[in-house]
C-alpha cells in the first residue's frame, strides 16, 4: 500500500506553502545553441565597475516568440536586456563578460560595431521618449540616419507602414505633422514602438513598455506585441506578472542574492514557458516571488 | 494579537492640543508674512535703485541749454542767399559746406582735416597735388590717403563745429527744465552778473530746449567740441566688437561644450578642464585686457593688424585694432559660453540620447539631429550673456588700445576703434559741465543698444523653442 | 504560521480562512456518515434527522465558499501554489456538498425504513462499509494537511473493499425473499450501499486533488497499482 514503484515522467518537487523538500538549484535555461533561437546570452556576467551587477546569465530566446524578464528591483533584468543590444556601452562603467550571439555571431566580439548592432535589434523604453519633431518626422528620422535611399514617396510609404505596424495609423494619419508631444501617452509609446519598427528591426527590445501608461493603454500595448510577434522576436522586462502571463511565451525569472562580500548579484533562477512557470514553477524562489512570499 | 492599552506616553501625546495649536499657527502665520514683507522690501530697494540709475541717465540727458553761436546758422544760411525761415544748415548741400569750411578755417587746420580725409575723391580743397602725392607715397602715409572721402552728415559737422562753433555755457536737467524753467534763465543771467561768463554777454545767450540724446547726436562722430560731438564712431565700433566676439565665442565655447557634454569620457583630465573652465569664469576681465595685450596686440601683431593678409601696406600699423579686441573679448565671455551652453546641452532629457541611438544613429547623428535643437534656446541665452558682456566691458578694450578720441568710422577689422563705454568713460572724466551731459546720453544710448540686442536675441531663441516643440 | 517575509498576507490570511471553511466541510461530512450509518442499521430516526440538520451546515458553508472563492479571485490574481489551492477549492467546494448529500440520502432513508424489519447481515455490512470510508475520509483529510502525496495515493487501494461490498449487496437483497416489506427495506438499504460507495471515490478524488496541488500534474489515480498517469481529468 505504500511505496509501490511506479513509473513516473519527470517528478516535479514543487515548493508548496507546507514542509517541503528545498529544492536544490537547477541549471536554468539550456545553454546549447538551438537553430531556433535568434539570440542566446553565454554566460553573461555584467559589470558597474567593480560591481558585478548580473552573473553568469545563459538564455535562448527564440524566433518569433516574446520572452518576458521578470524578477524583483535590483535583479539585473534591465540590465540583461540592455546589454542585448549593447545600450550599456552608453555608461562609462559598464562592462560585458561573456557573451551573446546574434544568428550565432557574437555582438560583443572586437571588431563588431555597436551602432550595427542596434540597428537590427531595436529598443523602446519605459517612458514614451518620442522626439521633439513631427510624427512624421520621429519615424522618417531612423530610417533617414541609416541610409535609406528612397524618394519623399517612399518615405511617406515607410512612415505608414510603421503607423500600420504600430496600430497607430488610423488615429494620426491627418497629423502627421503635429509634433509627437500632442499624444496621448499610449499614443506616445506606440509612435515610439512605430519609430524602432521603421528601421526593420529583427529583434524588439521593451523595458517595461507599459508601466508608464493606463490600464487600457497597457493593453492595447499587449494586444500589439502578440501580432507583432509574427514579423519579430520581442524580449519584454516587465515588473507587471501578470502582463508576462499574459503575454510571453517564456518567461525568464531573476533574483537578487547578498553573496559573502555584500554585493547584491542578480542571478537566472529559472527559464520555462511561462504557463508552467505561473501554475508550478521549478524552483521554490519563483514560487515565493510569484506568490507574493518574497521578503 | 490584541492591541493592550498604552500605559506611558505615546509618540502622538507630543503633538500640541488643539488650543496650543491655534496659538502657534497664529505665530507661524504672522512670521510668515514678516517674512515675505522683508523679501518685498528688498525687492523694491532694488527696484528704486535701478530706477534712480534709470532717472539719472535720463534726467541728463534732456534738458535746457544756454548757447552763445560765434555764427549763427541762420547769418551762415542768408549769407549764402537763401531763406533763413526755410533752410536751415542741414539743407545746404555738400559743395556749399565745404565752401564755407573753405572760407572760415584756417589752411593749417583745413590740410590736417584733408589729411585725415579727403573732401572730394577727384580734387583737392587745401592741399596741393604735389605735396599730396609725396605724402602718400612716404612711409606713413596718413589716413586721408586710403580712406574714402567724407559726406554730407560729416561735413555738415565739421561746420558746425569750425563755422557755427556753438558754446553751451550752461545746461540745466530736465525735470527742473520742465517744472521751473524760469528759474534756469534767472540763474544764467545771475551768472552774467557774477562775471561767470566773461567772454560773452548777456544779450548773446540764448535759451533753446536741448536734446543731448538726438538722431544728430548718434549719427555724428566724436569731436572735442561737447556741442556737436556724437557717438557714431563709438556705436560702430561697439557693434563691430559684437560681430567679433559673437563670432569668435559662439563657435568655440558651443563646439567646446558639446564635447564635453556628449563625447568625453569621465576622467581625471576632463575634470581638470572643466574646473579651469569654471574658474576662468570668474577671473577679472582686466586680466584678459593684458592676455590681449600681450599676445594678441604684440606677439600676433601680424595677424591683428592685417600684414599677413595683404603684400601691401598692412592695414593697421599696430595690433591695436577691433580684431585683437574682439577677440579679446571672446576669451573674456568663451568660458561663460561654455558653461551656458554645457548646462543647456545636460538639460536635455537623456531619454531622448538612448532613444536616438537605439535607432541604430552615431552620437554625432543623434547630437546634430535631437539634441542641439532642444538646448538652442539655452545656448542662446549664453550668447545673449556674451553679447551684453561684449557691449559693456571697458577695462580689458582700454589695454588694447580702444582709441578714446577717434573721429573716423571703423571699416573693418583691421581698423581703429573706440566704443561705447570708453567714450563714456573719457567724458565723465572732463570737467566741463556739458560732458556730463553727453556722458548721460551715451549711456542711454548704451542701454537701449543692449536692450536691442538682448530683444533680439530672445525673439530669435522663442522662435527656436517653438519650432523644436 | 505565515512566513514573516511574505508580502501578500492578507490574501494568504484569506486564502487560509477559505481553506478552513473547506476542511470544515468534510470534517463534518465525516462525521455524518458515522452517524448516517447509525441511523440507518439501528433505526434512530432522531440521529437520522441531526444528519440531515448538519447537511445544512454544509450546505450554508457550501454557498459561502463560493462567493468567497470568486471574490478571492476577482481581486487577486494568485499565481503559483496559490492558483492550484484556488483551483481544487472550488472542486472540492462541489465534492464535500456532495458528501453530505450522500449522507443525507442515506439519513432519509433511513426515516423512510423507520418500522421496516431489518436482516443482520445487511446492516453488518453496511456497517463494515462505513468502517472503511470513514478512515478513507480520515487518511484523504490528513493527506491534504500534510501534503503527503505517498499518503494520498494510498486511498485507489483503501476503496477496492468498499467497490466490492457495495457490488456484493445486490446479492444480499436478492437473498432476502419474498416479503415485500423486508424488500422494500432491503432495496432501500442498496441504495445505501450506493450512497457509501459513491462517498468513497469522492474520498479517492479528493486525494487526486491533493496530489495535483502538490505535485503540479493533473493525473487520475490508477484503479489498480496506484500508478497513475497524466491524462484526463478529474471526474466525480
Amino acid at each position: 500500500m505504500n511505496n509501490e514503484t511506479y513509473t513516473e515522467e519527470a517528478t516535479l518537487d514543487t515548493g508548496a506553502p507546507r514542509p517541503e523538500v528545498a529544492a536544490g538549484p537547477k541549471p536554468a535555461g539550456a545553454p546549447a545553441t538551438s537553430p531556433n533561437h535568434v539570440m542566446e546570452t553565454r554566460n553573461m556576467s555584467i559589470y558597474y565597475g567593480d560591481f558585478r551587477a548580473v552573473a553568469d546569465v545563459s538564455l535562448g530566446f527564440a524566433r518569433n516568440e516574446i520572452s518576458a524578464l521578470i524578477g524583483p528591483s535590483g535583479c539585473g533584468k534591465s540590465t540583461v536586456l540592455r546589454s542585448l543590444n549593447r545600450m550599456n556601452d552608453l555608461i562609462a562603467s559598464a562592462r560585458t563578460e561573456g557573451e551573446v550571439h546574434y544568428h550565432g555571431t557574437n555582438i560583443y566580439a572586437d571588431g563588431i560595431d555597436p551602432v550595427r548592432v542596434r540597428r537590427t535589434i531595436g529598443m523602446v523604453f519605459q517612458k514614451p521618449n518620442p522626439f521633439p519633431k513631427t510624427i512624421y518626422d520621429n519615424i522618417a528620422w531612423g530610417a533617414k540616419i541609416n541610409g535609406y535611399r528612397g524618394s519623399k514617396a517612399n518615405i511617406d510609404d515607410l512612415v505608414q507602414e510603421a503607423l500600420e505596424g504600430a496600430a497607430l495609423w488610423d488615429e494620426v494619419k491627418d497629423k502627421l505633422q503635429e509634433s509627437g508631444y500632442s499624444l496621448s501617452g499610449g499614443q506616445q509609446q506606440r509612435l515610439c514602438i512605430a519609430r524602432a519598427i521603421a528601421t526593420k528591426p529583427d529583434v524588439i527590445l521593451m523595458d517595461e513598455p507599459c508601466s508608464a501608461l493606463d490600464p487600457i493603454a497597457t493593453l492595447r500595448i499587449e494586444e500589439l506585441m502578440l501580432e507583432l510577434k509574427r514579423d519579430y522576436s520581442i524580449v519584454i522586462v516587465t515588473h507587471n506578472m501578470q502582463q508576462a502571463a499574459r503575454v510571453s511565451d517564456k518567461t525568464a525569472f531573476f533574483n537578487v542574492k547578498l553573496n559573502e562580500t555584500g554585493m547584491r548579484t542578480g542571478r537566472l533562477v529559472e527559464y520555462s514557458p511561462t504557463e508552467q512557470l505561473f501554475t508550478s514553477p521549478n524552483e521554490k524562489d519563483t514560487e515565493d516571488y510569484i506568490t507574493g512570499r518574497f521578503g | 494579537m490584541s492591541v493592550q492599552a498604552p500605559e506611558r506616553p505615546t509618540t502622538a501625546d507630543y503633538f500640541p492640543t488643539e488650543e496650543e495649536y491655534v496659538g502657534l499657527l497664529g505665530r507661524r502665520t504672522r512670521r510668515a508674512t514678516w517674512f515675505k514683507l522683508f523679501c518685498l522690501g528688498m525687492l523694491t530697494i532694488a527696484v528704486l535703485a535701478l530706477a534712480t540709475l534709470l532717472y539719472t541717465i535720463v534726467n541728463d540727458s534732456f534738458g535746457l541749454v544756454a548757447v552763445v553761436n560765434q555764427n549763427e546758422p541762420e547769418d551762415i544760411v542768408a549769407g549764402l542767399g537763401h531763406d533763413p525761415e526755410t533752410t536751415t544748415l542741414g539743407d545746404l548741400d555738400y559743395d556749399e559746406l565745404v565752401g564755407l569750411l573753405e572760407a572760415n578755417v584756417s589752411s593749417g587746420v583745413g590740410r590736417r582735416l584733408e589729411r585725415e580725409q579727403r573732401f572730394y575723391e577727384d580734387r583737392l580743397v587745401f592741399e596741393d597735388e604735389a605735396t599730396w602725392t609725396e605724402i602718400c607715397s612716404s612711409d606713413a602715409p596718413p589716413t586721408g590717403c586710403t580712406a574714402g572721402p567724407r559726406d554730407g552728415a560729416n561735413v555738415l559737422a565739421l561746420v558746425q563745429e569750425r563755422v557755427v562753433v556753438p558754446d553751451v555755457i550752461a545746461s540745466y536737467e530736465l525735470v527742473p527744465s520742465m517744472l521751473d524753467p524760469e528759474a534756469f534763465e534767472a540763474e544764467v543771467m545771475a551768472g552774467f552778473e557774477a562775471g561767470r561768463f566773461p567772454e560773452y554777454t548777456a544779450d548773446q545767450a540764448q535759451f533753446e530746449w536741448r536734446a543731448w540724446f538726438s538722431p544728430t547726436f548718434l549719427m555724428s562722430p566724436a569731436s572735442a567740441t561737447p556741442e556737436i560731438a556724437g557717438i557714431r564712431t563709438a556705436i560702430l565700433g561697439s557693434l563691430w566688437l559684437v560681430v567679433i566676439t559673437v563670432l569668435f565665442a559662439v563657435p568655440v565655447g558651443v563646439g567646446a561644450a558639446i564635447y564635453l557634454v556628449e563625447f568625453a569620457r569621465p576622467s581625471r583630465f576632463n575634470s581638470f578642464i572643466q574646473t579651469n573652465i569654471n574658474n576662468l569664469a570668474g577671473v577679472p576681465s582686466i586680466i584678459y585686457g593684458m592676455l590681449g595685450l600681450a599676445i594678441l596686440v604684440r606677439v600676433l601683431e601680424p595677424f591683428t593688424s592685417g600684414a599677413i593678409f595683404t603684400s601691401g601696406p598692412a592695414p593697421s600699423d599696430n595690433g591695436r585694432t577691433i580684431l585683437s579686441a574682439g577677440i579679446t573679448l571672446g576669451l573674456l565671455t568663451l568660458p561663460v559660453v561654455i558653461i551656458s551652453a554645457q548646462e543647456a546641452l545636460k538639460a536635455v532629457p537623456d531619454s531622448l540620447r538612448q532613444a536616438g541611438m537605439a535607432l541604430g544613429a552615431t552620437r554625432w547623428q543623434t547630437v546634430r539631429s535631437q539634441i542641439i535643437p532642444v538646448a538652442m534656446p539655452g545656448i542662446l541665452t549664453g550668447t545673449i550673456l556674451a553679447i551684453a558682456r561684449a557691449v559693456g566691458e571697458t577695462a580689458p578694450l582700454i589695454l588694447v588700445g580702444a582709441a578714446s578720441f577717434i573721429t573716423l568710422d571703423p571699416t573693418g577689422p583691421f581698423s581703429k576703434f573706440t566704443a561705447l563705454p570708453i567714450q563714456i568713460f573719457q567724458w565723465t572724466s572732463f570737467p566741463q559741465e556739458e560732458f556730463r551731459n553727453l556722458a548721460a546720453a551715451a549711456s542711454l544710448a548704451l542701454l537701449i543698444l543692449l536692450l536691442t540686442l538682448n530683444a533680439a536675441a530672445i525673439v530669435f531663441r522663442n522662435r527656436f523653442s517653438r519650432r523644436a516643440e | 504560521m505565515t512566513d514573516t517575509r511574505d508580502t501578500n498576507t492578507h490574501f494568504h490570511q484569506e486564502l487560509e480562512e477559505l481553506e478552513r471553511k473547506v476542511l470544515s466541510m468534510v470534517d463534518r461530512a465525516e462525521q455524518m456518515v458515522e452517524m448516517a450509518v447509525q441511523a440507518v442499521t439501528s433505526d434512530d430516526t432522531d440521529l437520522a434527522a441531526r444528519v440531515i440538520e448538519l447537511d445544512n451546515a454544509i450546505d450554508q458553508t457550501y454557498m459561502e465558499v463560493h462567493q468567497d472563492w470568486t471574490a478571492l479571485m476577482a481581486r487577486n490574481q494568485p499565481l503559483g501554489s496559490d492558483l492550484r489551492k484556488m483551483t481544487i477549492f472550488i472542486q472540492l467546494n462541489v465534492l464535500f456538498e456532495r458528501m453530505g448529500d450522500q449522507c443525507v440520502n442515506i439519513a432519509k432513508i433511513a426515516q423512510f425504513n423507520k418500522g421496516l424489519p431489518r436482516v443482520q447481515r445487511i446492516c453488518e455490512q453496511i456497517r463494515e462499509m462505513g468502517d472503511l470510508v470513514r478512515p478513507m475520509i480520515r487518511t484523504a483529510i490528513e493527506a491534504y494537511v500534510r501534503g503527503d502525496v505517498d499518503e494520498a495515493r494510498l486511498l485507489p487501494a483503501m476503496d477496492q473493499p468498499v467497490d466490492r461490498l457495495n457490488a456484493n449487496m445486490y446479492k444480499e437483497t436478492v437473498a432476502v425473499g419474498a416479503n415485500p416489506q423486508l424488500l422494500e427495506w432491503a432495496t432501500k438499504m442498496l441504495m445505501v450501499s450506493r450512497a457509501l460507495e459513491r462517498i468513497g471515490d469522492q474520498a479517492v478524488d479528493f486525494g487526486e486533488q491533493t496530489a495535483y496541488l502538490i505535485t503540479g500534474e493533473r493525473a487520475e489515480f490508477d484503479e489498480d497499482g496506484m500508478a497513475w498517469s497524466t491524462d484526463g481529468n478529474d471526474e466525480s
